[in-house]
């Protein structure tokens, strides 16, 4: 007859949970008592059927959900809807800035325009020489050759404006500048110039000394108001002037930032 | 992949997405176990789901070592109270039924793909014996040999699990292999030949 005592020590024999001396008295046992044998035989065949057991997954998946966790659901509040807005807000103004930005460039704003060193037209100044010159002028004494109507007071007045600039005296510029057919022919009319101080001889008219000083003073006055040339430009050809900056373009770019921005901001607070 | 104790960590936080990871990690433990003691899948599927909730509530509670161990005491407790309820109030199993009208042990729905149409009538048998046994066993009784026998834990892990002391299991192992035998015993030629006890002469 098999114990209660003896089946516990069996079992527990057979999950190795003895201790050196009891599991030794065991086998002693073992080896002399046969019915203990047959315990130990059907209790171990008792343990493999259950270890052979079927083992069944789980049918489906025992995650929580918040309301399962009792975790209320939380509101966007005040702090996600922020960021939501704002995108909302700059991408409208991102495509009305694309809309304006092509619309600018549409109607040419931001095309340079092209400027001239000189404006000949209209300038009283640039009176062609044909005009200005009385008839019967000879032609060997108005010096070299030149087309009619060319603007033979150029160079004077290049000379003119730059001693202007340096800030010489316009009479003085007179006496230093080649004389033109203008001043040639009033000359010839007028006669040799004899020294004032001196005495004697025909001085030179009021009516001929105020148009050589009209010619000067036109000529300084369009020297003062032409714009300077740039550094290494040629004078003979025309510059460009800087182009315009486009609003619309700074607008746009600041605007998609912004969206992109508040964008990635609120995709941010969406996975939080 | 975080391991363990950072799931752990954070799902004390609060962190309900890392005690999740925990749960795929058990569950498929915690349903077997529940399974074996309540009989049933229909409750052990209640079982365990309960006892997920419970455990997530009661993180605080859990003071290191084993988590698996914590965790699946928390199983077989709500085990216990449901099985000590219907003691109060005995329910009607809703199993899907055979043709015979018994119990089905292993519904369709549960079986191995990669089985063969045999392989699966043993299991099934084989199930099914040791199913009905282990019904006969007191809901201590058979809990320990669950974790012990089934499970394949160790006496002091089982110690935990139950909440009772190393020679408790010791005993109450001793006494649920005994009875299962002598009840395994009775299918006698119903057992797949492979699992029958030899009779001497």
């Amino acid at each position: 007859m098999i114990s209660r005592n003896d089946t516990e020590a069996i079992s527990a024999f057979l999950d190795g949970q003895l201790s050196p001396r009891e599991q030794a008295q065991l086998e002693a046992r073992l080896r002399r008592e046969p019915a203990l044998r047959a315990e130990l035989e059907t209790l171990d065949r008792t343990r493999s059927l259950l270890k052979a057991a079927p083992h069944h997954r789980a049918p489906r998946n025992f995650t929580l959900t918040p309301e399962m966790a009792g975790i209320p659901e939380r509101s966007p509040g005040f702090l996600f809807g922020l960021p939501r807005l704002a995108f909302t807000l700059t991408t409208i103004m991102f495509l009305v800035a694309l809309v304006g930005n092509f619309t600018f460039q549409g109607l040419g704003g931001s095309q340079p325009e092209e400027t001239t060193a000189f404006s000949v037209e209209g300038d009283p100044a640039m009176v062609p020489l044909e005009e200005a010159a009385p008839a019967g002028e000879s032609a060997a004494d108005s010096g070299p050759m030149e087309d009619p109507g060319t603007e033979r007071i150029q160079p004077t007045e290049e000379v003119e404006m730059e001693s202007v600039e340096s800030g010489e005296n316009p009479d003085e510029i007179q006496a230093l500048a080649p004389p033109t057919e203008e001043s040639l022919s009033i000359a010839e009319e007028t006669g040799p110039v004899e020294d004032p101080a001196g005495g004697g001889g025909p001085e030179p008219t009021l009516e001929t000394d105020a148009t050589v000083e009209e010619t000067l003073e036109t000529a300084a006055a369009d020297a003062a108001e032409t714009e300077p040339l740039p550094a290494g430009a040629d004078e003979d050809f025309p510059t460009e002037a800087p182009e315009r900056i486009n609003p619309w373009s700074i607008f746009t770019v600041l605007t998609g930032a912004a969206a992109l921005l508040s964008g990635a901001l609120t995709l941010a607070m969406r996975r939080r | 992949m975080m391991d363990e104790p950072t799931l752990i960590s954070q799902a004390r936080k609060g962190d309900l997405t890392a005690f999740n990871r925990l749960v795929l990690v058990y569950q498929d433990y915690a349903y077997n176990v529940a399974y074996r003691v309540m009989g049933e899948h229909a409750a052990a599927e209640d079982a365990v789901q309960d006892g997920m909730i419970k455990a997530y509530k009661n993180l605080s509670k859990f003071r290191g070592g084993s988590f698996k161990s914590w965790l699946l005491r928390i199983v077989t407790n709500t085990c216990y109270d449901e099985l000590r309820r219907r003691k109060r109030r005995p329910t009607t199993p809703l199993e899907p039924l055979t043709d015979d009208d018994e119990v089905m042990e292993n519904p369709r729905w549960l079986a191995d793909p990669s089985e063969t149409p045999e392989e699966f009538a043993v299991r099934s048998e084989l199930g099914r014996a040791i199913q009905d046994c282990l019904n006969g066993l007191s809901d201590e009784f058979r809990t320990v040999v669950v974790l012990v026998d089934i499970q394949g834990m160790d006496y002091a892990e089982a110690a935990d699990v139950a909440g009772t002391p190393l020679g408790t299991i010791k005993s109450r192992l001793a006494r649920a292999r005994s009875g299962l035998r002598d009840c395994l015993q009775g299918f006698g030629e119903l057992l797949p030949l492979s699992f029958r006890y030899e009779t001497d002469g």
